[in-house]
């Protein structure tokens, strides 16, 4: 394998995991630009989407359809997260942010407890689905298809998602109610079920980023933990809040750590920290975030 | 709009309190001679809990600062000490160290860390700080982890105690006691601590910083030195811990150490020192009663009853027993007359 290859397996291998990063962080980026609210339970919506694909997986039909699965829990997560919105969140808006995070906090320590508890704490494994198997070789890379297939979605959904909030009413409303929830409501629109609705969205990127994930990184109860301290980082250095922030540290963080694993194995996990602390060090508010964005 | 994160904190200092404190004293004096030794190791565990959620309440209760990272000093404090005993740190051979010496390069360490971390995390606020704080103690736990050369990584520690003053600790209830007087003289330093001038500083910048930064005072290097004193004996909990336990794991400095003293925090009620207490009291006596039955199903039951208390009680059980007591805050009737 010569240097070029290396380098050049290691950028894709980074953008793979980038684009995982970025479905995942920009739903708690999302949520909290829109809402004000920082999504403690994020990680855990994140396992719950991995679990049950791996259910819809296990049960479709007995020969296990990939796109099924990856259809539908989604989907299934972001109701959830409605729910969730709708009978605990909604009624804290008002008060203090910091409930908010210790709520959220408490509904991933419930939500991490009961699939524990049923699943156990074993690491379930989540075959690479069939069509997705083997890999694409060119120039002396080997690159399995499977992530291909994750940085494709990926940049489809980025691209999506910015439209969404760019050209559509929804995204309009959602902006507007950022500004001034009142006025929002004053020009007869329903804002309540706009939150709900952002939130599933929310949600809907955790549990899209749970099942690309899972053939990755196997599903288990605490799979969450770890990413949510990712996207933690991931935003503290883009900005909370900000889109474009979500996907250059997304990106950032992601490159950081594979090249690092590489090339520094043994200071590669501190590597994002300090990466985080510069970030902090000379811009606060992260390298996209609006300064003041929490001043409540 | 938003209401402060805690209530104003009642007067302690009425008769029946001074008496029923006493009276609780004597009773942890006395403790020991009608339990068994597991029972006692129990009552040093819980000592140890109640030591590190209540500096932690010092933080978020008082400074009101949520920081989702005091696993962090608790887990140095015990690492250091540990390793400084085993002659684990660098140009120190096992043994060459008095207990004491040992002690204090601990909360040295731990001085040292609070300061970096919170100077730099106290560049932000609200819920960056959270975050940031998670982060760092992430990193406290990734390290502890790594240098397996130092610390032994994921397999944990193992520390042997020299006697101190002449007692061994490895006996229970000399344990027991050398935690109920470290215990006792931390909480009452915090006590008064919280009603010194720099205890009103920091209530009032909690309150509004803004107004507090007008008549010149400095939030920043307050709250920085709130987070420092917290974190000094948080690390005093750790050591305890890793005192009764003589082994200690990088566990101690993951997020969900923090994680728990939050939720008993929270529980017992924050901005008083002894609704936290109460927090730890319930929780500690809940998890004794159920684990018993179904040990798997705990963090699910602590979860949903930790998220009731935030959403319809966010006062905790010392908000329900000022209530009772009819004092009425003045958040309490700020949060009436927005409703």
């Amino acid at each position: 394998m010569s240097s070029t290859a290396t380098i050049v397996s290691l950028l894709l291998n980074g953008l793979a995991f980038g684009m995982l990063y970025f479905l995942f962080a920009s739903g708690l980026s999302l949520v909290f630009g829109l809402m004000g609210v920082v999504n403690f339970a994020h990680g855990a919506l994140y396992m719950m989407g991995a679990y049950i694909g791996l259910l819809i997986y296990q049960q479709t039909f007995g020969t296990g359809l990939f796109i099924v699965a990856f259809l539908i829990a989604p989907f299934a997560v972001m109701g959830i997260s409605m729910l969730i919105e709708r009978f605990t969140l909604r009624h804290l808006y008002d008060v203090d942010i910091l409930y908010q995070v210790l709520l959220t906090f408490g509904l991933a320590v419930i939500l991490e407890g009961a699939f524990r508890l049923v699943f156990g704490p074993v690491t379930l494994s989540f075959p690479t689905p069939g069509l997705l198997k083997g890999s694409i070789s060119f120039g002396g890379v080997i690159f399995p298809y499977y992530r291909l297939f994750v940085i494709i979605v990926g940049a489809i959904v980025a691209v999506a998602l910015y439209l969404f909030l760019e050209r559509t009413r929804y995204g309009l409303i959602a902006r507007a109610g950022m500004m001034n929830r009142d006025m929002v409501e004053a020009n007869g629109i329903n804002i309540d079920r706009a939150y709900t609705f952002m939130f599933g969205i929310g949600g809907f990127l955790a549990g899209l980023s749970g099942i690309m994930a899972a053939p990755m990184f196997g599903v288990f109860p605490t799979m969450g933990h770890d990413l949510i301290l990712l996207g933690f980082v991931i935003v503290v250095i883009g900005g909370l809040g900000s889109y474009k922030g979500s996907i250059v540290g997304a990106l950032v963080v992601a490159l950081a750590e594979t090249y690092g694993n590489f090339f520094a194995p043994e200071i590669a996990s501190v590597t994002l920290f300090a990466l985080m602390v510069l970030v902090l060090l000379f811009k606060p508010s992260g390298m996209f975030g609006k300064p003041g964005v929490l001043a409540h | 709009m938003s209401t402060s994160l805690t209530k104003m904190y009642i007067d302690t200092s009425s008769r029946e309190i001074q008496v029923l404190s006493i009276g609780v004293l004597i009773a942890l004096l006395l403790l020991p001679q009608f339990l068994t030794s597991y029972q006692t190791r129990l009552a040093t565990a819980f000592l140890i809990l109640l030591l590190f959620v209540v500096s932690y309440d010092l933080l978020i209760g008082y400074a009101g600062v949520l920081s989702f990272g005091h696993a962090l000093p608790y887990g140095i404090g015990a690492y250091f000490l540990g390793l400084s005993l085993q002659g684990r740190l660098p140009f120190l051979a096992e043994g060459q160290l008095s207990f004491l010496a040992a002690v204090v390069i601990a909360l040295i360490a731990v001085l040292l860390v609070m300061l970096v971390t919170g100077a730099l995390a106290l560049r932000t606020n609200g819920i960056y700080f959270a975050m940031v704080t998670l982060a760092f103690a992430q990193i406290g736990y990734i390290m502890m982890v790594e240098l397996d050369s130092v610390t032994d990584g994921e397999n944990g520690l193992f520390i042997s105690f020299p006697d101190v003053f002449g007692y061994s600790l490895a006996n229970v209830g000399n344990v027991y006691y050398l935690s109920l007087v470290c215990v006792v003289i931390s909480y009452l330093l915090i006590r008064h601590l919280v009603k010194t001038p720099f205890g009103l500083v920091l209530r009032s910048i909690r309150q509004n910083e803004e107004r507090a930064q007008f008549i010149g005072l400095d939030a920043y290097r307050f709250q920085l030195a709130a987070y420092t004193i917290s974190g000094l004996f948080a690390g005093i909990a750790g050591m305890l811990f890793a005192i009764s336990n003589t082994f200690i794991t990088p566990d101690m400095l993951y997020w969900e150490t923090s994680g728990d003293a939050i939720m008993m925090a929270i529980i017992g009620g924050i901005g008083t020192l002894w609704g936290p207490a109460l927090g730890v009291a319930v929780t500690f006596v809940l998890e004794e009663v159920l684990s018993g039955m179904f040990l798997t199903a705990w963090p699910v039951f602590i979860g949903i009853f930790f998220v009731l208390v935030v959403m319809f009680i966010p006062g905790g059980l010392a908000g329900i027993i000022q209530n009772w007591r009819r004092t009425i805050s003045i958040d309490d009737l700020k949060r009436r007359i927005e409703r």
